[in-house]
């Protein structure tokens, strides 16, 4: 028997819009949300003191390292239909532009990514609700990276050996100097005391890979694509995006500027196009 | 097979990367501060035009070190308990990370190119030592007491007891010292020299042992 019947009172609650900027900045400026990374050859190598309470909120970053912040208020660098349960007031895009540490105003950085809801940036169907990934890797912040070394005016000078022949403690007789080939010379770093070092012998790194070893086999994230429905060949004007929801925006986009293609473009898997071509 | 290019040593007077590189207070005489702040800015553009945040992060200072992993020590001279050591050179310890004697210096080099390292080596004879504070269970370095400040390192000219060895490098601009680094980092090494004159006795033996040269840190 079916039956299709509505029970209680029908009450539409409105949230009032909310600009996201005070929460995102907040965020940013929140020194918790920040932490250090070191290159793989760089161990920090000291332990530290523990902060007095009064200094419960300062966040040290190795100075060796670059500096990571996450924020988990909103994606960014995507187009937002929603903030969580609120509509939008205010900018609906929140693009990384440009990066300073200290006085330098062209740093190298690179996006970080973070697993975030689509539901807290989008409007989604029921039907997507079901279809899209529960956590989608979104740009949640930056690494700020400053790779390069930097050192005093350097000295170089070339170096003689000398084999010398002790006979007793006041007695040696020299053998003659000569030169090493500079191959032969950085030969033979690779078994002096900086090669076998406890610290890269020992504890965990014992197990990883030496720096500058490059890895063999490296997983790649899962990335999208939008191609065509018919043959799966790649749709033009498109790039390869890092989550479904990244693509579906730029389909959505497209589809908007051109109708003349909906039905005729589709979001898939990049490895699911690989496997075509 | 060799090039024709021969063997060589480049040596830096200092070396710094990643964050520190950006550390604008010159070193100066005098009390150096237990830690350095450096502004991170991002800026967000929107349609309602740019959004600047500002985030002032603090570095790791020698004021946050409690210990140092003794595993960075690849070389020590003279040896621990060594009785018949050449007394013409200086000793010195040698470390596995090249940049690590001023890894947490709060200043950058000044216009003399001189950048004091935030620890020092020394080096003292049995009867100048006071007493000692052994090493805590809470992994506090052991400590020292002197009778007389006058036998450790002036302070003021640490800069010039730190230095960084590259092997095999040749003339050094920053592009190969970071290739080296991060691609043969065994070819780059770090050395901190005490400019005191060891002695034919064998009080100069346990000077040199790690616990009694535990080094200084600026602060």
């Amino acid at each position: 028997m079916d039956f299709d019947a509505t029970f209680g009172e029908a009450r539409g609650i409105e949230l009032p819009p909310l600009d996201p900027w005070g929460a995102l900045k907040a965020a940013l400026e929140d020194a918790r949300n920040w932490s250090g990374r070191l290159p793989a050859a760089v161990v920090a190598a000291v332990n530290l003191a523990a902060l007095p309470d009064a200094a419960h909120d300062v966040v040290l970053i190795h100075p060796s390292g670059t500096a990571v912040v996450r924020q988990r208020v909103l994606p960014l660098n995507k187009t937002l239909q929603r903030f969580g349960e609120f509509e939008l007031a205010g900018p609906d895009r929140f693009e990384i532009g440009a990066v300073s540490i200290g006085a330098d105003t062209t740093p190298q950085w690179q996006p970080v990514y973070d697993l975030l809801p689509p539901s807290l940036s989008e409007k989604l169907t029921d039907a997507e609700k079901l279809s899209r990934d529960s956590y989608e890797p979104e740009v949640v912040g930056i690494e700020a990276g400053v790779p390069d070394a930097v050192h005093g005016g350097a000295k170089a000078v070339d170096v003689e050996y000398e084999s010398r022949l002790v006979d007793s403690t006041w007695q040696t007789r020299s053998q003659g100097r000569y030169k090493l080939p500079r191959d032969m010379q950085i030969a033979l770093t690779a078994t002096g005391a900086r090669a076998y070092s406890t610290l890269w012998s020992t504890g965990a790194r014992k197990f990883s890979a030496s720096p500058g070893t490059p890895r063999g086999v490296a997983l790649d994230d899962e990335t999208y694509v939008v191609a065509t429905t018919d043959d799966l060949s790649p749709g033009t004007g498109f790039g390869r995006y890092r989550s479904k929801g990244a693509a579906l925006q730029a389909l959505a986009s497209h589809l908007a500027r051109t109708p003349a293609d909906r039905g005729r473009l589709q979001v898939v898997s990049a490895s699911e196009l690989a496997e075509v071509a | 097979m060799s090039n024709g290019a021969l063997a060589s040593y480049t040596f830096l007077p200092w070396l710094r990367r990643g964050l520190a590189t950006r550390i604008e207070r010159p070193d100066a005489p005098g009390g150096a501060a237990p830690r350095v702040s450096l502004p991170v800015s991002v800026r967000l553009d929107t349609s309602a035009g740019p959004r600047p945040v500002t985030a002032n992060l603090a570095l790791i200072g020698p004021g946050e070190v409690k210990t140092i992993d003794p595993r960075v020590i690849i070389r020590r001279y003279p040896r621990a308990g060594e009785l018949d050591a050449q007394t013409n050179y200086f000793a010195h310890v040698e470390f596995d990370q090249p940049d690590f004697p001023w890894r947490h210096t709060a200043a950058r080099a000044n216009t003399g190119d001189r950048l004091r390292p935030w620890l020092v080596l020394i080096v003292l004879t049995e009867d100048e030592i006071e007493s000692r504070e052994p090493p805590t269970a809470d992994g506090q370095l052991a400590a020292i007491h002197v009778r007389s400040t006058q036998n450790l390192p002036d302070l003021g000219q640490a800069w010039a007891w730190a230095h960084v060895q590259v092997s095999g490098l040749g003339p050094a601009d920053q592009e190969t010292v970071l290739a080296v680094l991060d691609a043969e980092p065994q070819r780059a090494i770090a050395r901190l020299l005490c400019p005191r004159q060891l002695l034919r006795v064998r009080a100069t033996a346990p000077a040199s042992s790690p616990r009694s040269s535990a080094a200084g840190a600026l602060r």
